[in-house]
């Protein structure tokens, strides 16, 4: 005769999720529900008190995929980024340019290029940018860029705002396409296509052509140019179709 | 902006030229006026000077201050400020102590705005 080993012992358990019910092994920790997946917790660890969740408050920014156009909240504190729509590597850094960098910046941080920095790369693409040194390639920047000191814009730049600070001499050797200008130092440029240019007391704007829908230059500021006024309509339409909703390809 | 309201301006300054008058050749002003009408020829002054809606001036302008609404084709030489109101239109060099040119004004020239006096 032969001795057939005592199978162990079964229970009936019930999904927490559908209801649906099913014979485990006693001894058995968990299962998975055989009809809806869900994970059913047995035995001891069933009436264990589940561990506090720490829950930390993460302040998060929304950025488009510059590769694939999904958009998605990111931690604001993130150094680095995976798309989950393309599994793209994204770069969200700030970054100090503090000397020569002959390489392309792609960045959703911000970009601070120093009094002695050079943006060599071909393109320098950012949320935000300060520049008080030489830009080589096309700033190209989701919101505000800043000039102050001496600083270069050789291969033109795009934004939101554009703002000459206050005591800069700041120079645009291509165009500048930005929503608003507005200047308190001295620039010298040789396109402008905007929406507004405010010149202050004591702003200086020295541009070759310049395209725009409103123009104010109050008493004491300075400007020389040739201007045409553009249908703000028109401009928006422009605007939209260029727009970008992350670093440019 | 010159008056607190083109129509204050209008009521309250002597026309220089008239709604139906078309005139041609130079004209001077003494005092801030409202120009209506056509003129085809430079007016000028050093007051301040309102280009209604309904002018339509060839030539130029030299004034104290100037404050557009009408059409001018023609050079712009001001001490002060001007102010290119909505719906004007204005081609020719510009050159004045500030300006500003609102949303909806039409201009097209080269523009030279340096502080009064320098």
């Amino acid at each position: 005769m032969m001795l057939r080993p005592k199978s162990p012992k079964k229970v009936q358990v019930s999904c927490g999720a559908c209801g649906h019910v099913q014979w485990e092994y006693e001894a058995a920790a968990g299962t998975s529900c055989r009809a809806c997946g869900e994970r059913i917790v047995m035995g001891a660890a069933a009436s264990k008190k589940p561990a506090a969740k720490i829950r930390m408050k993460v302040e998060r920014r929304e950025i488009a995929c510059c590769h694939c156009g999904h958009i998605m909240a990111v931690p604001a504190e993130a150094q680095s980024w995976q798309c989950p729509g393309c599994s793209s590597y994204l770069d969200l850094q700030d970054h100090v340019v503090a000397r020569e960098h002959m390489t392309a910046i792609r960045t959703y941080g911000r970009v601070v290029v120093e009094a002695k920095g050079v943006a060599g790369g071909a393109k320098l693409e950012c949320a935000g940018a300060e520049v008080a040194g030489r830009v080589a390639g096309h700033l190209a920047s989701q919101g505000d860029v800043a000039l102050r000191g001496e600083a270069r814009l050789s291969g033109g730049a795009q934004g939101r705002t554009l703002e000459v600070e206050a005591g800069a001499k700041a120079e645009a050797g291509a165009g500048l396409d930005f929503d608003l200008v507005r200047v308190k130092g001295r620039l010298k440029a040789r396109d402008i296509r905007t929406r507004r240019i405010e010149v202050a007391d004591g702003g200086m704007l020295q541009a070759e052509q310049v395209r725009l829908a409103t123009l104010k230059v109050e008493p004491g500021g300075w400007f020389e140019g040739r201007v045409e006024t553009v249908e703000p309509e028109a401009d928006e339409a422009d605007a939209a179709g260029a727009e970008q909703t992350g670093p440019v390809d | 902006m010159i008056f607190r309201s083109s129509q204050e301006a209008s009521e309250s300054l002597p026309p220089l030229v008239d709604g139906v008058v078309v005139l041609k050749g130079d004209m001077a002003f003494n005092g801030p006026g409202v120009l209506h009408g056509r003129l085809e020829g430079t007016v000028s002054g050093s007051h301040a000077l309102v280009v209604a809606a309904d002018a339509d001036v060839r030539g130029g302008v030299r004034a104290g201050a100037l404050e557009l609404h009408g059409k001018l084709e023609g050079w712009v030489r001001v001490e002060r400020g001007v102010v290119l109101e909505a719906g004007s239109e204005l081609s020719g060099p510009l050159r004045a102590g500030a300006l500003d040119l609102k949303e909806g004004a039409h201009y097209r020239g080269a523009v030279t705005v340096v502080p009064e006096g320098a």
